[in-house]
């Protein structure tokens, strides 16, 4: 065989390079893999090549790059040694792939998306702060773990939400110093996300000042204080989640919640009430589920509460 | 230095190793990122293209993915199998039908599928089993799943006997036995579609303690939408249509709670209810065959529940 193709080397994107005068052989880059393949066209077979090193492939298959190497990807198509240069280059998303980082994050992105790679992509907050630090509007963060350590003397959260409308989706938190999710502003949406432990409350929503609207619905709690606090402010909802082993309160409102909803919970073996209204007004308690509780299973001092059809005493 | 990755069948070029062929040589440039092959007897040098930067994707993403499994180890499977063996954390599966039973003992995998047209066909074989020692909190979403009839109410949609399973986002197209069976404690279905199948479409096992199952639609499957056979579990905001069986059912579990679902056109009851202090609240049941809701349970709490007729 003699010669590259004749006329120009250049070939397209998609396009294999051709060896040999008539074609004999082909290069081509499989974009998944990043391998080369070299095909043998008289009689079919392939062989595959592929680089030691990944350097020098700048941002070529960014997504696969952040897997392969393990480094966060933001939108820029860029990927970075930590989550939080991604989150600084990022405008709208991001992903995190498997793996443990440790760091304290801090968003300041408004309306970002943190995808993260599943269970195993661990936010590992350590002993200097929290895990994940959201100061922006309209975060979301869907699919990851975080975790703090500590033994409540720093009060370091998994998640510390400190600006409105966050949503957390599936993020578990493994252990946490402080609290597991920490909510401090209103309209933020907590929806199937797991805490395995923490030395404080698992979700503790409301405390610093009022806020309202925030939605807790289909969570596992367990090895918290208590599983999930409320403090001040109105219209929260608190629904269909399992919160067991928790050694304060299962459920619990402060004095200042009002026109809360508290409903279809199963909540067993808390070490004080399974629920606890505090002294607000309006809040509806039904259909829940509660045994165990080393107190009374429902502890109602509100006004007006709207307690309904809840199912109290030993489990079966 | 050269190597070879057997698992890849590809040979391995370090930066300064050239493969020859014939009069061409074939090496990796570091420094330009791309592959060059030299035509010995003249220096010509042809550059093969690769993907340029900017974007998240290699081009071709889409195609290139069809028919394959895409591990965390930055390899390319043709089977669903093959990259969870090779996966520590992650399986992205691309579009297209793997006829295969899958059995996911990676702990905290996370399978992803592209939605409905990343199917996984078991068979006669359950489509996606989760087993293996000390195994938990695997998550599985985004694709579907079927298992044929002729499997004998065997093969299941999804089996899980691992603790913190998460099925979210997951179409059960056909079952030869249960769609999503859960079977392990603080297991969750969440937002998932039981098209058809031939036993329950949800069926909390008798290891499911403290499962979740909200908003999710089941329809057409031959004997009960939702079965619950342990404790502690939330049958939640589920759509539940023309089951042969009972929409909801409760044989073997207490403490539990069922709201919030609706539920039509059951060729048993609709909501069937054994076992001691369970909660059944505000759910809207019509069209059973035989009860709506059928209260056979001690201490059973019934609230709020709209029954008779659809309108």
């Amino acid at each position: 065989m003699a010669g590259i193709n004749a006329g120009t080397p250049e070939v397209a994107v998609g396009e294999p390079v051709k060896l040999g005068t008539n074609g004999e052989y082909e290069l081509e880059h499989d974009p998944i893999s990043d391998k080369l393949v070299v095909r043998d066209t008289v009689n079919g077979t392939e062989a595959y090549i592929r680089p030691e090193t990944t350097q020098g492939l700048g941002q070529k298959g960014a997504f696969l790059r952040s897997l392969i190497d393990g480094e966060p990807l933001a939108d820029d198509g860029r990927t970075y040694a930590t989550i939080q240069e991604a989150e600084q280059a990022a405008n709208g998303w991001m992903f995190i792939p498997p793996g443990t980082f440790a760091e304290n994050v801090v968003v300041t992105t408004d309306s970002l998306t943190i995808a993260g790679g599943g269970y195993g992509t661990v936010i590992d907050g350590g002993t200097t702060g929290h895990a994940l630090n959201i100061q922006a509007d309209d975060v979301t963060v869907r699919e990851l773990s975080v975790q703090t350590a500590g033994g409540n003397a720093n009060a370091y959260h998994g998640v510390y939400a400190q600006n409105p409308d966050a949503t957390l989706n599936t993020v578990t938190v493994r252990d946490a110093d402080g609290s597991a999710l920490f909510l401090q502003n209103g309209g933020i949406t907590v929806v199937n996300c797991r805490v395995e432990m923490c030395d404080d409350d698992g979700i503790r929503a409301a405390t610093e000042d009022y806020y309202s609207r925030n939605t807790i619905v289909g969570c596992h709690i367990a090895g918290t204080a208590t599983g999930i606090w409320h403090g001040k402010g109105d219209d929260a909802i608190v629904a269909n989640n399992v919160v067991t082993g928790c050694t304060n309160f299962g459920i619990g409102f402060g004095g200042a919640s009002n026109d809360c909803v508290c409903g279809g919970n199963r909540i067993h073996n808390s070490g004080d009430h399974g629920i606890h209204v505090g002294s607000g007004a309006d809040n509806l308690v039904f259909n829940n589920r509660i045994s165990g509780s080393t107190n009374a299973d429902l502890d109602d001092g509100g006004t007006n509460t709207l307690t309904d059809a809840n199912v109290t005493g030993a489990a079966n | 230095m050269v190597g070879y990755d057997d698992t890849n069948d590809a040979l391995t070029l370090g930066d300064d190793d050239d493969l020859v062929i014939g009069d061409y040589r074939v090496g990796y440039n570091s420094t330009s990122g791309d592959w060059e092959a030299v035509y010995e007897p003249t220096g010509d040098v042809a550059s093969v293209p690769t993907n340029q930067g900017g974007s998240l994707f290699p081009t071709d993403f889409a195609d290139a993915l069809a028919g394959k499994a895409l591990a965390d180890d930055g390899n390319l499977y043709s089977t669903v199998q093959g990259a969870e063996n090779a996966a520590t954390d992650w399986v992205f599966v691309g579009p297209g039908t793997f006829a295969e039973a899958v059995t996911v003992d990676t702990s905290g995998l996370k399978l992803w599928g592209c939605g409905y047209e990343t199917l996984i066909d078991g068979g006669t074989t359950t489509a996606i089993t989760v087993s293996g020692t000390g195994v938990s909190d695997v998550t599985i979403k985004n694709l579907s799943v079927q298992t044929t009839a002729a499997g004998g109410n065997v093969a299941m949609g999804i089996d899980t006997a691992r603790p913190n399973t998460t099925v979210e986002n997951v179409t059960v197209r056909d079952s030869d036995h249960q769609g999503i069976n859960l079977d392990a404690a603080d297991c969750a279905a969440y937002n998932c579609t039981v098209e058809s199948g031939d036993a329950s479409g949800i069926h909390i096992n008798t290891g499911g303690l403290r499962c979740i199952a909200i908003g999710n639609r089941i329809t057409g499957t031959g004997t009960n939408g939702v079965k619950i056979k342990n404790d502690d579990s939330i049958v939640a905001d589920n759509v539940i249509l023309n089951v042969g069986g009972h929409g909801i059912v409760i044989p073997s579990a207490n403490d539990c709670l069922v709201g919030g679902n609706r539920i039509h056109n059951s060729g048993n009851d609709g909501i069937a209810i054994s076992n001691t202090q369970n909660s059944i609240f505000n759910n809207r049941v019509s069209g059973s065959t035989n009860l709506d809701i059928d209260d056979n349970g001690t201490s059973t709490m019934l609230d709020g529940n709209s029954t008779g007729a659809a309108n």
